[in-house]
């Protein structure tokens, strides 16, 4: 029930990126180039998801964030299911983060999401974790799916969809921070800092799943979104990542990695290599690397440690085995 | 711009005086313009006011002023509802509003235009080619694509909520009415949801399986899809209330022990200690922001003392 990779891959991507050189799938009303000369990436080395995390990020969002005093920010964590296993972004790394941003003298933040496949947000809010991890510093969870809505222009087309019902506590944030799980993807190859947007169209709308979406293509709808919402930045949960028959079924794989980033095109390229694949090999991000973020390694200053290649790529379906480098 | 919550009521342990101090918290949240929103953001919506309106008006004591109108001023022409304020597009929850519009004589009319939106509606699956694609290409996650529902907006395939919900009302209506194409459609709805039925023997969204791998059950859409089987044959649904009624208890959401307490009750299970486990949640929680579940509570506190909105009559 989704448009697949082949049809995306075949259509989407050679139609597509032949269409951003015609510039007939951006928005004429003076849509931009937002690749910068050089895009900077953090990776944090940690062993697990214990109360050093604070520390260890404080100083690469102080870095990468800009100015954060009187802003309202809102992370996106990856809040799928309450099953076992690597599914979501762990809850500690989430609330480090939002202390971090407290501590970075952000006014008010906010952790929002709107599960894909599960209705029941709150058992998802509690088994999973975040419920007692949020409510220990006061952070309070707004439920994307049945968020008040607004209307918005799509600033590509690659989808063919000309609008969407977007979430108003999405658009009246400040800053937003995507914070996916780093995971394979049994649709999309792998679901990163851009695929994770998905969890921002809401489901009293589109459903659970959000099947407009895959009716449209996944991957082209990864990047409308990603291309029409705010990712002021992406902190990634690889320190236990998911491999195989992700994004539910997989089995864990310790990255022991965060990897930060103003350039969430440059973040999921950081995160496709250190899973062993071609970032290049993935359509949406592809794509986005046309245009929305700098994926071509030469064009990403690390600060800090560099990408290591993994001995083993991480496991995937016999579809995606094409990513492997 | 946000609305904010009263404060939240003292609960009580008894489950009584718990559904009317609940009732209560509701009926304060009404919007000025008759309707319901999800949370506190104001924007009103049709999945709630929907509940609420079954809820509130579930109670043969009611003597609010709960009229129809909000829910008949805002059905469109085609004779479905659109999701929320704002939106202008046919929604899955028109088969919620013809539930919540059943107890009023002068909504027949409106009930009829949509049980005919109802029974046009259908999942994109049921069209060719997408039938085709559905059986000879698109194999990832197989489905039947003979074997359709209603989806949850136009131009997208059947799923198991949104079937459920479609399914329930047009049983509910054929209780009173004798209508061929919605027996025909009901036939057809409730061989989708067996179909899209997970190897455990509950279900999730509707996909049971992807790339060979079983995807587990949840809650919601099983106790719903089981309240859509009522009447059907007993050796598939027993099954199904064994997975459900084994996996509420413990369950730790106002929505899943609310929905698992009105679906196993309608197949004449004992929910006692359900009951009591959603009391004792509710009354852990510091405040039930989303109003669906506020409104399904009410529901589960009260069932056998009030009418059961999504009973069929087969």
């Amino acid at each position: 029930m989704t448009t697949s990779r082949r049809t995306f891959a075949a259509a989407g991507l050679c139609g597509g990126l032949g269409a951003i050189v015609a510039g007939e799938m951006l928005d004429g009303a003076g849509f931009q180039d937002r690749r910068k000369a050089k895009s900077r990436v953090a990776i944090v080395e940690a062993d697990g998801y214990d109360d050093s995390l604070e520390d260890l990020l404080l100083p690469k969002i102080e870095a990468l964030a800009g100015r954060l005093p009187g802003r309202t920010i809102l992370l996106k964590p990856n809040l799928v299911e309450d099953l076992p296993g690597p599914v979501n972004t762990n809850p500690a790394l989430v609330r480090a983060a939002a202390n971090c941003f407290l501590q970075l003298g952000a006014k008010r933040v906010i952790v929002g999401e709107g599960p894909g496949n599960q209705r029941d947000t709150e058992a998802v809010l509690t088994s999973s974790g975040f419920a007692p991890a949020l409510g220990s510093i006061g952070v309070g969870f707004v439920d994307l799916n049945r968020d008040a809505l607004s209307l918005v222009k799509l600033k590509t087309h690659f989808s063919g969809l000309k609008r969407l019902w977007l979430p108003q506590t999405l658009l009246a944030a400040d800053f937003v921070v995507s914070m996916p799980k780093v995971k394979t993807h049994h649709w999309a190859g792998a679901t990163l800092g851009l695929k994770n947007m998905f969890g921002v169209v809401p489901g009293s709308k589109y459903g659970w799943p959000k099947n407009l979406l895959h009716w449209h293509g996944i991957d082209s709808c990864v990047v409308d979104i990603a291309s029409t919402v705010r990712i002021d930045l992406v902190i990634a949960d690889g320190i236990v990542a998911m491999e195989g028959d992700g994004p539910l079924l997989g089995r864990p794989r310790k990255l022991q990695r965060v990897v930060i980033s103003d350039d969430p095109v440059a973040t999921d390229a950081t995160c496709a290599r250190l899973m062993g694949f071609e970032p290049s090999r993935i359509p949406y991000l592809k794509t986005a690397g046309g245009f929305l973020g700098n994926l071509d390694g030469r064009r990403i200053e690390f600060l800090g440690a560099h990408p290591v290649l993994p001995n083993e790529p991480f496991a995937v379906l016999p579809p995606f085995r094409h990513l492997l480098r | 711009m946000r609305t904010r919550f009263a404060a939240f009521p003292r609960l009580e342990h008894n489950p009584d005086v718990l559904a009317q101090d609940i009732t209560a918290l509701l009926e304060s949240r009404r919007l000025k313009n008759g309707m319901w929103s999800y949370g506190a953001n104001g924007q009103a919506a049709l999945e709630p006011t929907s509940f609420a309106y079954m809820a509130l008006r579930s109670g043969i004591e009611y003597t609010g002023g709960l009229t129809p109108e909000p829910l008949l001023r805002r059905q469109r022409p085609d004779g479905s509802w659109p999701a929320f304020d704002g939106d202008v597009e046919p929604s899955w929850t028109t088969a919620l509003a013809i539930g919540a519009l059943t107890t009023y004589d002068d909504a027949l009319p409106a009930r009829s235009k949509a049980i005919a939106r109802l029974l046009r509606n259908r999942g994109k699956e049921a069209d060719w080619p997408w039938r085709w694609k559905f059986r000879w290409i698109e194999r990832e996650a197989p489905i039947d694509p003979t074997r359709f529902g209603w989806p949850w907006m136009p131009e997208t395939v059947s799923w198991v909520v949104p079937t459920s919900f479609s399914v329930l009302a047009l049983k509910q209506w054929l209780a009173c009415q004798s209508d061929v194409g919605a027996k025909a459609r009901v036939k057809t709805g409730v061989s989708m949801l067996i179909d899209r039925c997970c190897t455990d023997g509950g279900w999730n969204a509707g996909n049971k399986t992807v790339f060979g791998s079983a995807l587990p059950s949840h809650i919601e859409p099983t106790a719903v899809a089981l309240l859509a089987l009522q009447g059907e044959s007993g050796s598939f649904t027993n099954r199904s209330l064994e997975w459900l009624a084994r996996n509420a208890t413990g369950q730790v959401s106002v929505m899943a022990q609310s929905w698992s307490v009105l679906s196993l009750f309608v197949y004449g299970l004992n929910v006692h200690n359900l009951k009591i486990a959603l009391a004792n949640r509710l009354r852990q929680t510091a405040e039930i922001q989303d109003n669906v579940s506020l409104a399904l509570a009410i529901l589960a506190l009260r069932v056998g003392e009030v009418i059961h909105p999504f009973e069929a009559i087969a």
